[in-house]
């Protein structure tokens, strides 16, 4: 009986002292309080969880010895969603991520910890990928696609808000337009069968789209905002700036190199896709590197606001890593 | 039919041979009625037209996947997620179900829960659990386990509640200790409820790890599946998927035996 009146109190003393234990070893886990420094002959380790896409010239970095050059010792992690990138960075599975400018702007408004401390590829449409109409189907400008139905691979990502801009400035109006999510495989079926109106295609099923491409759409405002860019937590960004400058400097030569190589990004793509020679061969390759400008991603995070992608405007501060 | 067998012997053989021919004969009209029907979806006027390759194509990538090294690679770690999800759904689930077949009173509180777990669908709990583990082996893992651990506790549960009446009134004769009569009496009793257990558990391992691996892109076949898809290349895809759908059926003749093998003490009428 005297046992048992004490037992929640045991229960919670030993509760008590598995979470202190926790905490203790969470507090070993941590960065410790001295900033990692990269040098070649003692190289910091990381964990690079790359983006779906663009992400051949962190593979061309590795076998080029950039990363090495800079004190790095990367392990190249494939990613998925945004959110899965996010998730990964949160818990330290990963320090740097490649991910959607769109998608870090919303988790930014929400208060997660996701700095973007570099650009990838702008948001500038390249020539593999563009909206595709039937043949004949009468829509001709973005202003036409009021009231269509248009399959794209994600939605409320870059696509959906740049394609409602370019309706909007068009003089169309993007509310009345539907907007469904199907996968790229599927897209150019659904066209020829009259599913949807138009689809935003890339390579390599762009090439055979039974269609004709509009007109670039995307509006010239945003050239300087990042489709894809680099993210990590400001807690990590801000305790080990030298990683994160050696990083940033490793990938520029990489961009510099992959941009000038096409046939590396392109056994790059051999490697890690299953892509047919063909399709390879007639891959366009898209430039790598930008600069981010905080203005654009200002603009960028305004009109993500009016168009009710976030309910909350996100402070450039608590979005940018300084100079990047 | 064992009498006429016993007395005839050779004529009852060749029924069996004729049986076993007409088996084989309706089997080979279904893959043909199944090839028939997979070359009709193909045909200009189907709205998946473009999506299905010729059969000849997926069978050309299947016979090709052996030879390629990151085959070998998704199988290990498919099967490796898998087996692993299994052991630990496998000792939970038997833990849990015998204690619940102990204690009917705690069994009739949770049942419910029980049977709402069970009807849940474990990739609803993947972003949550992608939060919590990132996006590797260890959440591969804790989802499988989270959909494997309900058969084997449901199923030990049923075997060991169901005490044969003869069997209680020795064991409360003899005042067998209970640490006794769990280890010697009830699980040996329930061994061939937790053997249906496994194999329903070992199907949906290997399901449920290509699932994950398709959505999350972790190593595996499902990765390949997705990875195919995006290139578009449907029939490599189609072949991956033939592969997993192997696989399993690899995984269930295994299971079966090691069924048998846990039950042949018993009389055959059980297992």
């Amino acid at each position: 009986m005297h046992a048992h009146r004490h037992r929640p109190a045991a229960v919670l003393t030993a509760a008590l002292a598995a979470s202190a234990l926790l905490a203790a070893l969470a507090g070993c886990a941590a960065p410790a309080a001295e900033p990692l420094v990269p040098d070649p002959d003692a190289p910091v380790a990381i964990t690079v969880l790359v983006a779906p896409v663009y992400f051949e010239a962190n593979y061309v970095a590795e076998a080029q010895g950039f990363y090495a050059e800079h004190g790095l010792d990367v392990t190249i992690q494939r990613g998925t969603t945004a959110d899965a990138a996010l998730a990964a960075l949160a818990n330290g599975s990963a320090q740097l991520a490649g991910s959607s400018g769109v998608a870090t702007i919303t988790a930014a408004s929400r208060g997660i910890d996701a700095r973007i401390v570099g650009g990838i590829s702008g948001m500038d449409e390249d020539a593999n990928s563009g909206i595709y109409v039937g043949a004949g189907s009468g829509f001709d400008s973005p202003a036409d696609l009021t009231g269509a139905t248009i399959a794209i691979n994600g939605l409320r990502n870059t696509t959906e808000l740049l394609l409602r801009i370019a309706i909007d400035e068009d003089g169309g109006d993007s509310s009345k337009t539907q907007f469904v999510e199907i996968p790229y495989s599927a897209m150019n079926q659904s066209l020829a069968s009259g599913q949807v109106d138009a689809i935003y295609q890339v390579s390599p099923f762009s090439s055979s789209v039974d269609g004709v491409r509009l007109e670039n759409p995307y509006s010239a405002d945003f050239a300087g905002a990042p489709a894809v860019a680099w993210v990590a937590t400001s807690a990590y960004a801000e305790q080990n700036p030298a990683v994160i400058d050696a990083y940033t400097a490793a990938m520029a030569e990489a961009y510099a190199y992959a941009n000038e190589h096409p046939d590396a990004v392109r056994a790059v793509l051999d490697e890690v896709t299953e892509l047919s020679a063909e399709d390879l061969e007639a891959t366009e390759l898209i430039e790598f590197g930008m600069t981010i400008e905080p203005e654009v991603v200002g603009r960028l995070a305004d009109a993500m606001l009016d168009y009710g992608f976030i309910d909350r405007g996100v402070e450039l501060a608590e979005l940018l890593r300084e100079g990047s | 039919m064992t009498a006429t067998a016993l007395a005839t012997g050779r004529p009852v053989a060749t029924a069996g041979a004729r049986t076993r021919r007409l088996v084989w004969g309706w089997r080979l009209a279904l893959v043909l009625l199944l090839a028939g029907l997979w070359e009709l979806s193909r045909a200009p006027w189907s709205p998946a037209a473009e999506l299905l390759p010729p059969l000849a194509d997926i069978g050309v990538a299947l016979a090709g996947l052996p030879l390629r090294a990151e085959t070998w690679a998704a199988v290990g770690a498919t099967l490796g997620a898998a087996l692993t999800g299994l052991a630990i759904a496998g000792v939970l689930g038997v833990a849990l179900g015998t204690l619940l077949g102990l204690l009917p009173a705690v069994a009739r509180a949770t049942r419910l829960l029980v049977e709402l777990a069970r009807a849940m669908p474990v990739f609803g709990l993947l972003p949550v659990c992608i939060l919590l583990l990132g996006t590797g082996f260890p959440l591969t893992v804790v989802i499988v386990v989270t959909a494997c651990v309900w058969p084997f506790l449901v199923q030990t549960r049923l075997g060991v509640a169901g005490l044969h009446p003869q069997l209680r009134d020795v064991v409360r004769a003899y005042r067998v200790p209970r640490p006794l009569v769990v280890r010697r009496v009830l699980l040996p009793q329930a061994l061939p409820m937790i053997g249906t257990g496994l194999r329903i558990a070992l199907a949906m391992a290997v399901v449920v790890t290509i699932g994950t691996e398709t959505i999350i892109q972790s190593t595996g076949l499902g990765e390949r599946i997705a990875i195919a898809e995006r290139s578009g290349a449907m029939a490599l895809m189609f072949a991956y998927v033939l592969l997993a759908a192997l696989l399993g059926l690899a995984c269930n003749v295994l299971a079966v035996a090691a069924e048998r093998s846990l039950t042949r003490w018993r009389p055959a009428e059980v297992g």
